[in-house]
């Protein structure tokens, strides 16, 4: 029977079997019981009584560090179980981190017998619930960038931590003020942290948790720290609200919609555009420039706007001369004596060759007007007689306008979008660089779209 | 399977596995060698420290469709703690080892790896000095260092720890003789996609194990460990 392989071997029932689940034995240092929940793996405990660090490796508790003062109370109490993605797990540790930017954080540690530990991290009145993952990637703790299982990551927080408060039992040799160096990275929905110090890396790999899901499955009947999430759509009550942003699948239809608006736009300043009303020529003057009186002053006869508000272009145009010159230009409103100024160039010397110029005015009142001008410049040396035409032309094509329609259809997929790449980091880490790029990104963008429509409303 | 009687009290031993040749009996706790067809008494093993395992002698697990039981425990301990190296008998006649350390569990199988002269030099040079606690492990010959990448049997692993250790005891049936106290210095290997490797180093030779880390649930582990006040492993209680 060497050689049989075969499974059929049921062990003694009594064999192995725990004798106590919980190991209880008493502080070297003020007596009093201490009981250890992950017998085996738990090689440092801190006394409730007395707050003594314990080596307690073997049933023979070490005295590390001595202490006398009473345990602080901790929102989830040691010994609390709760259930998390449907695994029970009892809090068998806690740790208060600080940053060198004063930040600070609290992590609480979890245990199953079957399961192993988990890390239930409170920042700010935002939970995470991390796993450390034995799992080489390359650049952790150095990178900006991490790959893994084909999910990119970017850095977004890196500090030097240290354990100001320590409470319950841990797996480690935990020692107060020590300091590792710990880095953030985020993708969408998943955060991994990588802490490491000269011994080792640990890498970690976490997610968001509800404040509702934490406060129900720990039956924690204190308030919870209140999130400082700035995001509207981070509530209690909403499970997983880091996992899904509300635009998730919604931003494709938001630009569809917009694009076709901005289509449409185009289609009614089209057909705007080939009105016979569109482009009207009001009035025009030709002008003979005095070549005796350089301060002589050219005046337009009196012209009407009608119906309401209305837009007007004067554009003049030098003929029969190869000199230049400037027309400042005032645009009077004969009916409530509004004036407009406006300075024209025309000419064709040193290397301009203009001899069109174009002001437009916008929203003018329906009423009485009239042009006056005066010039200055080469042409009123020249000998050669010159001349100039003056055209006022009402309702012209103003693409201002239509890209100010543009502007307004694209605000709210804009907006949208924003909100989609900032939605992760808004609630939780706003401060740091991911929600500041798409941000800047956002304003980048509007005030480049504010300065097209300045061009041309002008 | 094959059937002795204990030298000692006198109960019913059985090897499970033809590799084994080391057991240790579970009424006396006698540790019992195997030669040809010969048993022998070695002494008396200490019992075990009690801890959280979830597994015990007996519980079956599967890893890549094969199934395994565990027939034997090794306890190993280091500065900072313990861990448990559990021997698998797989259905196919494989052996293996389910390490098991903080909530982790590696299963692993011994290879035969050839490394490069210059670390097959440093890992002998770390041989001769597995008794000498005075120098820390992390003072290996500077070939093997921490971070480095080794390359073993065409898998890239990256060294995460290095550490002294000796065994404070055994159950079961085990594949060679394990005596108490014996010193090693062990280098756990890290690589992509939950991959782990193991030198183990004592004073007579090295051995290289490769494997993959597993998930609780990607056990599929039957006739677990249970505990009195752990009654409910998954779903509400």
């Amino acid at each position: 029977m060497e050689d049989d392989h075969s499974l059929d071997y049921t062990p003694p029932p009594t064999y192995t079997e725990a004798k106590h689940d919980v190991e209880a034995l008493s502080c070297p240092s003020c007596g009093g019981a201490i009981k250890i929940t992950a017998v085996g793996h738990s090689i440092t405990a801190i006394c409730p009584h007395c707050s003594s660090t314990l080596d307690v490796t073997n049933p023979v508790f070490q005295l590390i560090e001595q202490a006398n003062e009473k345990a602080r109370d901790t929102l989830i109490p040691m010994g609390t179980r709760g259930m998390l993605d449907n695994i029970a797990w009892e809090v068998i540790g806690y740790m208060e981190r600080q940053d060198h930017e004063h930040n600070h954080w609290d992590e609480y540690l979890l245990f199953n017998p079957y399961y192993g530990f988990r890390f239930l991290v409170e920042e700010r009145g935002d939970w995470f619930l991390y796993k450390v993952i034995k799992e080489y990637i390359d650049g952790a703790g150095t990178a900006n960038h991490l790959v893994l299982d084909n999910r990119g990551y970017e850095r977004d927080y890196h500090s030097k931590a240290y354990v100001s408060y320590v409470k319950g039992e841990f797996y480690w040799r935990v020692k107060k003020f020590e300091t590792v160096d710990v880095m953030e990275y985020i993708d969408s929905s998943h955060l991994l942290s990588v802490e490491s110090n000269e011994q080792e890396v640990t890498v970690s790999s976490g997610k968001a948790m509800d404040s509702k899901t934490i406060k129900d499955a720990f039956a924690i009947t204190c308030d919870m720290p209140a999130s400082t999430a700035k995001n509207p759509y981070f509530e209690e009550g909403t499970s997983n609200a880091y996992e899904d942003s509300p635009y998730d699948g919604r931003l494709q239809g938001i630009w569809l919609t917009a694009l076709a608006m901005a289509f449409i736009a185009a289609a009614v300043h089209f057909i705007y555009l080939s009105l016979p009303t569109h482009n009207q020529l009001i009035h025009s003057t030709r002008f003979e420039i005095s070549a005796t009186d350089p301060s002589a002053a050219y005046a337009t006869n009196n012209f009407t706007l009608t119906g309401g508000y209305s837009s007007i272009e004067i554009s003049s145009q030098l003929v029969q001369s190869s000199s230049w010159m400037t027309i400042n230009g005032i645009l009077s409103n004969i009916t409530n004596h509004k004036v407009y100024y406006f300075r024209q160039y025309l000419g064709n010397e040193s290397g301009m060759n203009k001899r069109n110029a174009v002001s437009d005015f916008s929203s003018l009142p329906a009423g009485e007007y009239a042009v006056s001008l005066t010039l200055s410049g080469g042409v009123l040396q020249s000998n050669q007689p010159s001349e100039f035409n003056l055209y006022i032309h009402k309702d012209v094509e103003s693409l201002g306008r239509y890209f100010f329609v543009l502007f307004l259809i694209l605000l709210y997929p804009l907006y949208a979008t924003y909100r989609h790449l900032t939605f992760r980091v808004a609630g939780y880490m706003d401060q740091y660089s991911g929600a500041k790029q798409a941000s800047t990104a956002f304003w980048v963008i509007f005030i480049f779209i504010i300065m097209i429509l300045l061009h041309f409303i002008d | 399977m094959k059937s002795y009687n204990c030298p000692s009290c006198g109960a019913e031993i059985t090897f499970q596995s033809g590799e084994s040749v080391y057991a240790v009996c579970k009424f006396c706790s006698s540790t019992i060698v195997r030669n040809d067809d010969e048993i022998q008494s070695m002494g008396v093993m200490a019992s075990l420290p009690e801890d959280t395992t979830p597994f015990r002698i007996g519980s079956e697990i599967t890893y890549k469709n094969v199934h395994y039981a565990l027939i034997g425990r090794i306890k190993v301990a280091w500065e900072d703690g313990f861990w448990n190296e559990w021997n698998l008998m797989g259905d196919n006649g494989t052996s293996g080892w389910l390490a098991e350390a903080q909530g982790f569990y590696a299963i692993n199988f011994e290879t035969e790896h050839q490394f490069p002269k210059e670390i097959d030099d440093a890992l002998k040079e770390t041989m001769s000095n597995v008794h000498d606690f005075s120098i820390s492990a992390h003072i290996l010959p500077s070939r093997i260092l921490l971070n480095t990448i080794q390359n073993i049997n065409g898998q890239n692993f990256r060294i995460v720890d290095i550490k002294r250790a000796s065994t404070v005891g055994c159950e079961g049936e085990l594949p060679r003789q394990i005596t108490t106290d014996r010193h090693l210095v062990s280098v756990d290997l890290i690589g992509k996609n939950g991959g782990y490797a193991c030198i183990e180093i004592d004073e007579n030779s090295y051995s290289v194990f490769t494997g993959e880390y597993r998930e609780w649930d990607a056990l599929h582990c039957q006739n677990a460990r249970q505990f009195d006040n752990w009654k409910q492993i998954k779903g509400a209680w």
